[in-house]
């Protein structure tokens, strides 16, 4: 028998031991004083903390232990390590161990007395974030949930960390090698470890998702608590092992091997966790593909339309019984034998009646196959009665999104965060269409047709039978017909509804017609405060923003309603590919995240203290109800209505998360093509920015390669047909992924605007805004579409779409004679700005021109960039093989012309010429009109020969001054895409291509970047030249300033030593930064023969960093 | 209660025997271990505190056997190891509580009342609040000699408890020893030192190069080297020869050379007298004795 007397013994001194050692004293000791001060940081005024900290109670002491835990995991193996060695060295040890106790008594007294220590030290971290979280009064939750988080996340990992030390101690005896050894591990599980294999190596939990929700929970307990078992018994049988282990007679020859049995017996229960934790993973993917598979079977198979359903829901703790009356039409096109439907695979379909009678019908995972009593037949309508019950299987989300591309779980600030998709609780229920908690007719996602999403508009009712206290959210009127019982209609056939339920608050105003709600958990009403004053300004202010922003995208909102509801944390924020909003936009509903935590603006009281400081700062009095007024505006603008370039703070979030639009169309109407589903999505975005300035030019200047460039070398690669089924491949860099949605997204905008140039733009979307009007509440097909351009400009754009579908072919754009100068006008001083513009490839084009005058009085707001709109802007069309001549004139000097290529060959995808001088004036009249002119596929003269850094007369040497540990990791780095980014104030000690405006090309404008140095490295051009003539040699240079701090080297402009070959020989040439212009720069004039055409570069300069770009060899005839 | 040894031998693993065959009963009263170092009376010690294994042999301490039957041996032992001078970071008072309580005093204030006792007892009183780690050499001996015996243990084993003290310590410790020893217990004292047994113990035995030498009273070892025991004077020519010779237990320089004390047959000298043995010279006796017999 274990003696608890004897482990409470010597756990006790061992703790008492513990807590004198000074090692783990100033452990303690930073922690608290370290987390102290986050917590303090996290919660005071204007510190800067995101405001999720303060908003949900459980983000404090979840980030205390996050923080701590990674701390004593590599402090517990010291200090264990540490134990045995200390035994062994101990002769006092001997006076123990002739005592009467049992070798397991002694190590669990130690182990627990160790953790004892720890858990005593995360205790004080807890209370301490306790203390912080529910001191503030935006907490709204019980303490206790948040006591999970020391059992799920410091015990397993002391546990097993203690275990591994005392195990490893005991193998290799040598305290030094163990640490070494699992400092290693650590280190290697952080750094790399815990992302792989859904983060079963994430001892430390530092992945795992445990972000607990006030509405939710923590959304995976039993996976999470599967993960930390894994290692709370493989930490148990480390510890048993040591016990059979320790260097001391056992104290009973019965139980000698009882320790080895039990230390097997927890491994294989560990292993076994692991296993369950894998499955269940693995799982998850085999049965999204076996749906996936049969939604590949069936997407083609003939279908009924559901015109009408009438859905009676009942909600009891974690099931729902429903009965659905649907009325289907039969508009497939042949007689129906079978009805098929798509429903959760968890809900158990008891009977289904056609008009009134049972008929048979079989289940296979989600599908519902019907068996009518008799065919119907074409344009036939029936009533089905489907009744069932059941809980909802989360697997059936999100079919469409590639596993490989998707996590599970998120990230906001230092939390992970389960990704949910449906809640069935008691106390909360949250169902969106993709849970197919209600019959869908046919199937979903088909990795044969992945872009085909077309649902039937259909005519809802639901009614919902729910506890008292609870109150349930969804599209339509709602009434309530006693507690807990409700009913919703809405006004038009939906695409889709959702269905939310839950202790929710209501506020709502209504404003021309339209009803604006907010449904809050209770509790969670934080912002009501910062807005009491406002209530009677609520109308106009929502009037105008709502103004403002039909305004832009030119549709009216189409429903009676629009409301905000809280959602848990965890609810997915996750795209469709046929969307370029989220699932938490729903019909008349925007689903908002518990508290607001990730949309923008949402920490009302950091944004009233800024305001009230700009005012002070500028002497301005604004009234409460003003500030308010301004306050709702920016948490408006921000979330729903954001300037292009606004930005975000968390990586799940755009600005298209809670776009409002999908209501002005896609939830109102949609276009629909079996053969080109992607038009649907091509169209909703068109419609969405058609009037939105959505130029690159603010883009970080240090990129190498941006989203739409990565999309264009997609899309030169393989055409939208291509991959659309192939999908696209992961990017190393979570930052640099491209999803299917964001090509459907640049090609939409690009095959639209084509459209708007070729048939002129008032007259395109105008025809679009009344087709659109004209179909609302219904879908319209592609073809009847065509026949409206066909009807309205006298051609069909089948060819261009089918065009836009399958080429990977893109136009490239040609810039020549581009001339600045100055025209005079009686007494004024115009600048004329002209070029021409071709794009010989045979494919149409379109670029879009910007202008930024040079306004030396403007002062830039940074504080505001989207705000600081270009003063001009154009699109030009440019038909396959044609040219353009353009002319702008302005009345004062422009600075900068940004010509943006959009989809295109082009790199970079937006081309900047900075204009310094107006020196020229030229009599005559103006030019400022865009003509046809003749088109040209170079931009070079007959006797001029460029070798670029493109070209393959180009070639470098590569003298690499990496580690070989660095060389080695940047070898197994798999490099995306070929173009690097342009760091100037960290050079790469290599040669490496990256892209800028300035640089030579005909398409690609980029040029080979490295580190200055003393002539190691070294780039040559070789041309292959005709004839054997005098030829003036020019270099091509873009100077870049240096950016950063400089230092040495970095403080001087970078010079260039040139060799010229030719036929007497080599010539060195040196250009300074003085005789250096951007451009073309005149090198000498040679007599050269065909064989000796070479120029050579060394990276020999007294700059920090040199480019190899471009030489040009003009003859002279 | 008595503790039987039967044909007991320790081999450690570099082949070093440490114990040869030993076959002894140990009773209650206090029993001295003699030998020179590395005689083996650690090893001995080690196995009987339940530290070590034996390579062959049995020990049972009345119906208990030391192999099978650790927990109940365990339970009423107490052991001062030779080296005891490195404690956790507890106070004098703690690592007696610590030892009270393994010892299998549950009561706090039974505990803390025996505590306090035994710091009485071995003069720690004052000192209770320090660190053990920092008493002098003697004070962590006596702390040792309170720990072992605050359980009210049946067999007492200290391994060469005396090394480092003074005198003054040493007289003390014997005292402690010697009071215990009236009890119905058992006490094993290994040493070196052949005066910290000759006043104490009842029964000793001798052990040499892993051998036992002797077993039995002071008076019978005393006894067997009667007649073996010499003083000599002699010359300073002579003192060498004597010296290479015989063993010498002492040397008193006189006037004309030496008086020199000698184990062996010194009747062969001239002015030689024959004197009374005592423990001294019996162990000398025994240990030349044994070494001529290896």
């Amino acid at each position: 028998m274990i003696s608890i007397h004897t482990i409470r013994t010597v756990a006790k001194f061992e703790t008492r031991t513990l807590l004198r050692s000074w090692f783990f004293r100033i452990f303690a000791g930073f922690s608290i004083l370290f987390i102290g001060i986050f917590n303090v940081t996290a919660f005071v005024e204007n510190s800067g903390a995101p405001w999720i900290y303060r908003a949900l109670p459980a983000a404090i002491p979840y980030a205390n232990l996050i923080l701590l835990n990674l701390g004593q995991a590599i402090v517990a193996v010291f200090l264990a390590s540490e134990f045995l060695k200390q035994d062994s060295k101990n002769d006092t040890i001997e006076v123990i161990y002739a005592r009467s106790m049992t070798n397991s008594e002694y190590i669990l007294g130690k182990t627990i007395g160790i953790i004892g220590v720890f858990v005593i030290l995360n205790f004080i971290i807890l209370l301490m974030g306790i203390g912080f979280s529910f001191l503030s009064n935006d907490s709204s939750q019980s303490a206790w949930v948040v006591f999970y988080y020391p059992l799920l996340i410091s015990i397993p990992t002391l546990i097993y960390i203690l275990g591994l030390a005392f195990f490893l101690m005991i193998l290799l005896k040598n305290q030094a090698i163990t640490f070494i050894i699992l400092l290693g591990y650590i280190a290697l599980s952080i750094f790399y470890l815990n992302t792989k294999f859904y983060h079963l190596f994430d001892y430390i939990a530092y992945q795992v998702p445990m972000m607990n929700s006030t509405i939710g929970g923590f959304g995976n307990l039993r996976e999470v608590a599967i993960h930390r078992g894994i290692y709370f018994f493989l930490g148990i049988g480390f510890i048993l092992f040591t016990i059979s282990k320790l260097n001391r007679l056992p104290q009973s020859k019965k139980l000698v091997s009882l320790p080895i049995y039990l230390a097997v017996i927890s491994f294989l229960i560990g292993g076994i966790l692991a296993k369950t934790y894998i499955d269940i993973n693995i799982d998850k993917q085999e049965f999204r593909n076996e749906i996936i598979a049969l939604n590949n079977k069936y997407v083609s198979f003939p279908k009924p339309e559901v015109t009408s359903c009438n859905i009676d829901l009942t909600h009891t703790g974690e099931e729902i019984a429903v009965k659905v009356k649907l009325e289907i039409c039969n508009n497939s096109g042949s007689n129906l034998d079978t009805l098929l439907f798509s429903l959760n695979p968890n809900l158990t379909v008891n009977s289904v009646l056609q008009n009134g009678r049972n008929v048979d019908f079989i289940r296979q995972t989600h599908l519902l196959k019907i068996i009518p009593g008799k065919p119907i037949l074409k344009k036939d309508s029936s009533k089905l009665d489907i009744i069932y019950t059941g809980s909802i299987d989360e697997r059936t989300h999100f079919l469409d999104l590639n596993p490989e591309l998707t996590e599970d779980n998120f990230t906001a600030e230092m939390f992970r965060i389960r990704k949910r998709f449906s809640y069935l609780q008691d106390n909360f229920v949250c169902l969106t269409s993709d849970a197919l908690w209600y019959p869908i007719s046919g199937v979903g996602y088909s990795s044969s047709n992945p872009a085909l999403h077309s649902p039937d508009f259909t005519n809802y009712t639901l009614k919902v039978q729910t506890s008292k206290n609870l109150i349930p959210v969804s599209q339509g009127e709602s009434t309530k017909i006693e507690d807990g019982v409700f009913e919703f209609q809405p006004e038009y056939a939906l695409p889709k509804i959702s269905l939310l339920i839950g202790d929710y608050r209501k506020h709502s105003i209504k404003v021309d017609s339209v009803e604006y709600s907010i449904y809050s958990i209770s509790g969670n009403e934080f912002y009501l405060k910062h807005f009491d004053v406002i209530q009677d300004s609520l109308p106009s202010l929502i009037r105008e923003l709502k103004n403002e922003y039909e305004t832009q995208i030119d549709l009216e909102y189409p429903f009676k309603r629009f409301a905000l509801a809280e959602v848990p944390i965890q609810f997915a924020l996750d795209k469709h590919i046929w969307s370029i909003s989220s699932d938490a936009v729903q019909p008349e509903i925007i689903f908002y995240p518990e508290k607001g935590v990730v949309m923008k603006e949402t920490d009302f009281k950091k944004r009233k203290n800024r305001f009230e400081k700009r005012m002070k700062r500028d002497n301005e009095e604004v009234s409460d109800e003003e500030l308010q007024a301004r306050m709702f505006k920016r948490f408006v603008r921000g979330n729903f209505m954001p300037p292009p370039n606004e930005w975000y703070q968390f990586d799940n979030v755009d600005k298209n998360t809670y776009s409002p639009f999908p209501n002005y169309y896609g939830f109102s109407t949609q276009m629909y093509s079996q053969e080109y589903p992607a038009l649907n999505i091509a169209l909703g975005v068109y419609l969405q920015e058609k009037n939105s300035n959505s130029s690159s030019q603010n883009r970080w200047r240090f990129d190498g390669i941006s989203k739409e460039e990565r999309i264009n070398l997609e899309l030169k690669k393989a055409s939208l047909t291509e991959i659309t089924k192939t999908g696209l491949k992961k990017s190393k860099d979570d930052d640099e992924q491209i999803y299917l949605n964001d090509i459907f997204r640049a090609k939409g905008i690009h095959l639209f605007s084509l459209f708007k140039a070729k048939y002129g733009e008032d007259n395109f979307n105008s025809l679009l805004k009344d087709y659109i009007e004209e179909n609302r509440h219904r879908k319209f097909s592609f073809s009847n579409f065509d026949s409206l351009l066909l009807a309205h400009n006298g051609e069909s754009v089948q060819t261009d779409v089918k065009n836009w579908y399958t080429t990977n072919k893109l136009p490239g754009f040609l810039i020549k004679d581009l001339e600045t100068y100055k025209v005079k006008e009686g007494d004024h001083i115009k600048y004329q700005i002209r070029y021409k513009i071709s794009n010989p490839e045979s494919v149409d084009g379109i670029v879009s021109v910007s202008i930024e005058l040079n306004d030396r009085n403007r002062r830039r707001n940074r504080r505001n960039p989207g705000e600081n709109k270009p003063a001009f802007t154009k699109s030009i069309f440019i038909p396959a093989n044609s040219a353009q001549e353009v002319g702008f004139v302005f009345p004062s000097q422009p600075g900068r012309m940004n010509v943006s290529t959009h989809i295109s060959e082009n790199l970079p995808n937006s081309l900047v010429y900075d204009f310094n001088s107006f020196d020229k004036t030229k009599k005559g009249s103006f030019f400022n009109d865009i003509k046809d002119c003749e088109p040209f596929d170079g931009i070079l003269a007959s006797n001029e020969f460029v070798v670029d850094n493109e070209d393959k007369g180009f070639e470098y040497v590569q003298v690499s001054n990496k580690s070989y540990l660095k060389q080695w990791i940047d070898d197994k780095r798999v490099t995306e895409h070929e173009y690097s980014r342009l760091r100037t104030w960290n050079p790469p000690n290599e040669w490496k291509n990256v892209l800028r405006s300035g640089f030579f090309g005909k398409y690609v404008k980029s040029a080979f970047f490295t580190k200055s140095g003393q002539g190691d490295r070294s780039a040559s051009w070789t041309a292959e030249l005709k004839n054997s003539a005098q030829y003036d040699v020019y270099c091509h240079i873009e100077k870049v300033e240096h950016w950063g701090r400089r230092r040495g080297r970095q403080q001087k402009k970078t010079d260039y030593n040139f060799k010229v070959y030719h036929e007497s020989g080599v010539e060195e040439i040196n250009k300074n930064d003085q005789e250096l212009e951007n451009g073309w720069n005149y090198l000498g004039t040679f007599f050269i023969n065909p064989e000796n055409a070479r120029v050579e570069l060394t990276n020999k300069s007294i700059g920090a960093f040199l480019f190899a770009d471009a030489i040009k060899w003009v003859e002279n005839k | 209660m008595q503790i039987n040894i039967h044909n007991l031998s320790k081999i450690y693993p570099n082949g070093k025997k440490a114990l040869d065959n030993i076959n002894m009963e140990i009773g209650t009263g206090m029993f001295g271990l003699l030998g020179p170092n590395g005689a083996g009376k650690s090893s001995l010690m080690r196995i009987l505190v339940t530290l070590m294994k034996p390579t062959m042999g049995s020990v049972s301490i009345d119906s208990f056997d030391l192999e099978k039957n650790r927990k109940e041996i365990r339970s009423i032992l107490g052991y001062l190891p030779q080296d005891f001078r490195f404690f956790s970071k507890l106070k004098t008072w703690e690592f007696l509580d610590y030892a009270a309580s393994l010892s299998g005093i549950r009561s706090k204030s039974i505990r803390r009342d025996k505590v306090d006792e035994w710091l009485d007892k071995v003069g720690l009183f004052d000192v209770r609040e320090r660190d053990a780690n920092k008493l002098s050499g003697g004070m962590k001996r006596r702390l040792g000699i309170a720990q072992t015996l605050i359980g009210s243990p049946k067999i007492i084993v200290v391994d060469e408890p005396t090394t480092g003290l003074d005198p003054e310590e040493r007289i003390r410790f014997r005292n402690i020893l010697s009071e215990l020893s009236q009890q119905d217990v058992i006490i094993i004292l290994s040493t070196h030192i052949v005066g910290d047994i000759s006043s104490i113990c009842n029964n000793l035995a001798l052990l040499n190069n892993g051998q036992l030498a002797f077993k039995g009273t002071p008076e019978a070892l005393i006894e067997k080297a009667r007649g073996h025991v010499w003083q000599v004077s002699t010359s300073g020519y002579e003192y060498d020869l004597i010296k290479e010779k015989y063993a010498v237990v002492s040397t008193i320089p006189t006037q004309e050379g030496w008086e020199v004390q000698l184990i062996g047959d010194g009747s062969q000298f001239p002015n030689a007298i024959e004197l009374e043995p005592n423990l001294e010279h019996a162990y000398v006796y025994f240990m030349e004795m044994s070494s001529a017999l290896i």
